[in-house]
């Protein structure tokens, strides 16, 4: 190809531009970097030097990070963007799509940072991050259990058999809400039992040595954990870990090994305690009844006459099980398995608005209560979910095609 | 021997101080349970025909091939499956609220729970029944139609002799599974404070304090409707279906 007539398209230069963009806070980065790593290494050698380096740092940091925290939203979207191209070769998705989702970040973002100057929704971002969460932990694991319970319901044994059918009896025929109190109360009686101090203690021995490794980790990387774009990047992680594990305070906060169990037990309790957990233990079972019964229908739609002819070619039984049963069966099950993930979606609002956590929905009830409004903080959230759903929609929608081609060969999406 | 019996006649006065709270009167919540279970049904009931009846609309519209219309179910369906249901009953619930404070209307001393519930719930399951019913024309037997015009019906007595009955037929397990699905969703409302089923069990949750009692007895009464339902459904269907080889 001739360079000198080659016209650069817009995606380029808008490429050449978020690489410059990415560039100037990848800078911040190093230097956060830097200065951490400096800190840990005159640490070791003399304390006086720490004084200095401490004065730089703040000289550094003035006025920065301010700035950078109003921006985050808008700094994350070109990268979006630049993941969307990425990945486009491999799932195939069109330029169309590409500025769908990104138009829709960006008036997220918009909507979101001219509502975060009213003060009027906090953040959008722990939002989204409690939400997805919720919807994407809840569905693997889901889909994990419903495995399990599939493997009952197709099992020869009688009581087996019984056991799967009343699980996923049950848990069809109660509304949602229902489970989510269920198990909120669940919580309520394991803490009157003293389970949880029983739990605290065996977790804090099973994680301390992950514990250690973790903190001698971050004296080394102090200054990598405090660069404070991570907070607009570390979404689902934070939701794991907390996000105490990138202060100073944390690392030294504990003298002996007592006090760190107690400190662990509390905070165990506290986390143990959140809605968070029951509501993704509620999430999950009741879409492992769901996705159990979706997945049954895909295996039953395979032919036997295939698992023989596979057989006849010499696979085992588990491999013909695994290559040519399975895989036929998730392509079959895929778009009833996209509403039952649309489906939890919708049900993380039900929980939220029961017992109440962080999601979209308590960014609602904050909002009509400070400004007693009810209509247009509702269509904001409304927009919101539409977004969510939609997307996961034609993703799915894009996942279907991949595993059907067949299907799909002679429409246009 | 007599100690088995001993522990078998304990665990039924388990089950017998368990059934205590649901007396009926005063002195228990079973009158209350009735009552919601009563309320839930006939909301579901309600919500159920208007879906049905948003669903026949909407599909035979689509039907009519108006590129308008079409655009504008597709609008509608799409909103509504990716809208949560949650969103839908506080809208509607929050409308009504504000339509029954007019002046003329206050003297009605309506419950907007009430009175919003069903309408946002068909609001929603219509979507899926539009779906359903689109599925249903498209696996209509062309020749019965054909053979009505064949016997000199006009449009409508085909439309309402010949398609709809089948339409029926054709879209009954779709129909029984928005039964279900509704019944689910109309549990929502007690959120805004309708004591339903769901809602009486969070009343007697919160001013006793025991926390799983009435939630299991809700959870019963809840599989109970939806086995009932499901019976009535395997009857209709062998009802239909008697004049045919294998049911569709």
């Amino acid at each position: 190809m001739n360079n000198l007539h080659y016209k650069r398209p817009l995606w380029v230069w808008m490429a050449y531009l978020i690489v410059a963009i990415f560039l100037v806070i990848f800078s911040t980065f190093v230097a956060y970097m830097l200065f951490g790593f400096a800190r840990w290494l005159i640490h070791l050698n003399d304390m006086r030097w720490n004084v200095v380096f401490y004065a730089l740092e703040k000289s550094f940091k003035i006025g920065k990070a301010p700035l950078l925290d109003i921006f985050h939203i808008f700094l994350t979207l070109p990268i979006f963007y630049l993941i969307f191209l990425g990945i486009r070769k491999g799932l195939n998705i069109s330029n169309r799509f590409i500025s769908y989702m990104s138009i829709c970040l960006l008036i997220t973002a918009l909507l979101f940072n001219s509502i975060l100057l009213f003060s009027f929704l906090g953040s959008l971002l722990p939002m989204v991050q409690r939400t997805l969460s919720i919807a994407i932990f809840g569905c693997i694991i889901g889909f994990f259990i419903g495995l399990v319970i599939v493997a009952m319901r197709m099992s020869l044994l009688l009581p087996l058999r019984w056991l799967s059918f009343g699980w996923v009896y049950v848990f069809r025929g109660t509304p949602f809400i229902l489970q989510a109190y269920f198990f909120w109360n669940l919580s309520g009686l394991l803490l009157s039992l003293g389970w949880a101090d029983f739990l605290g203690n065996i977790f804090f021995y099973m994680s301390l040595p992950l514990n250690l490794a973790i903190e001698e980790t971050n004296r080394i990387f102090i200054g990598f954990l405090q660069w404070p774009l991570w907070n607009s990047f570390l979404t689902i992680f934070d939701s794991v870990f907390g996000s105490k594990v990138a202060t100073v305070e944390y690392v030294n906060q504990f003298a002996n090994l007592a006090e760190r169990k107690i400190a662990f037990i509390k905070q165990f309790n506290r986390s143990w305690n959140s809605p968070y957990w029951w509501v993704l233990i509620a999430t999950a079972i009741n879409s492992s009844a769901y996705g159990s019964e979706i997945i049954r229908g895909g295996l039953l739609s395979v032919h036997h006459n295939q698992m023989e002819a596979a057989k006849a070619f010499g696979m085992s039984n588990s491999l013909a099980f695994r290559r040519i049963r399975l895989r036929q069966a998730i392509a079959q099950a895929l778009p009833a398995y996209s509403n039952e993930v649309i489906l939890v979606l919708k049900a993380t609002v039900v929980a939220s608005a029961a017992l109440s956590f962080v999601d979209f929905w308590d960014g609602y009830t904050k909002a009509a209560s400070k400004f007693t409004m009810i209509f247009a903080p509702l269509i904001v959230i409304g927009f919101c979910y539409f977004i969510t759903n939609y997307s996961f929609s034609r993703l799915f929608r894009r996942l279907e095609i991949k595993a059907n081609p067949w299907i799909y060969k002679n429409q246009s999406s | 021997m007599n100690n088995f019996l001993l522990s078998f006649m304990g665990s039924l006065d388990f089950i017998h101080n368990w059934l205590i709270l649901f007396r009926f009167g005063s002195e228990g919540w079973g009158d209350e349970f009735l009552r919601g279970a009563l309320l839930t049904v006939t909301l579901s009931f309600f919500a159920f025909i208007a879906a049905i009846i948003i669903g026949v609309a909407g599909a035979t519209a689509a039907q009519l091939q108006n590129k308008y219309m079409i655009k504008i179910i597709n609008i509608y369906t799409t909103l509504a499956r990716c809208l949560p249901e949650m969103f839908m009953v506080l809208l509607v619930y929050f409308v009504f609220l504000a339509i029954f404070q007019l002046k003329p209307l206050r003297v009605w001393d309506i419950d907007a729970g009430i009175f919003g519930a069903p309408i946002a719930v068909a609001l929603i399951s219509g979507a899926y029944s539009i779906e359903v019913f689109r599925g249903a024309y498209l696996a209509l037997p062309k020749g019965e139609v054909e053979a009505g015009y064949a016997f000199g019906f006009n449009k409508e007595q085909v439309h309402f002799q010949v398609i709809l009955p089948h339409l029926f037929r054709i879209s009954l397990p779709g129909l029984s599974n928005i039964w279900l699905l509704l019944l689910k969703d109309v549990a929502l409302i007690s959120l805004v404070g309708t004591r339903d089923l769901m809602g009486w069990a969070n009343v007697a949750t919160f001013s006793t304090g025991d926390l799983f009692s009435f939630y299991i007895m809700a959870a019963f009464i809840y599989l109970v409707i939806t086995a009932i339902s499901e019976n009535i459904v395997a009857k209709i269907q062998q009802q239909i279906n008697h004049n045919l080889k294998a049911p569709l």
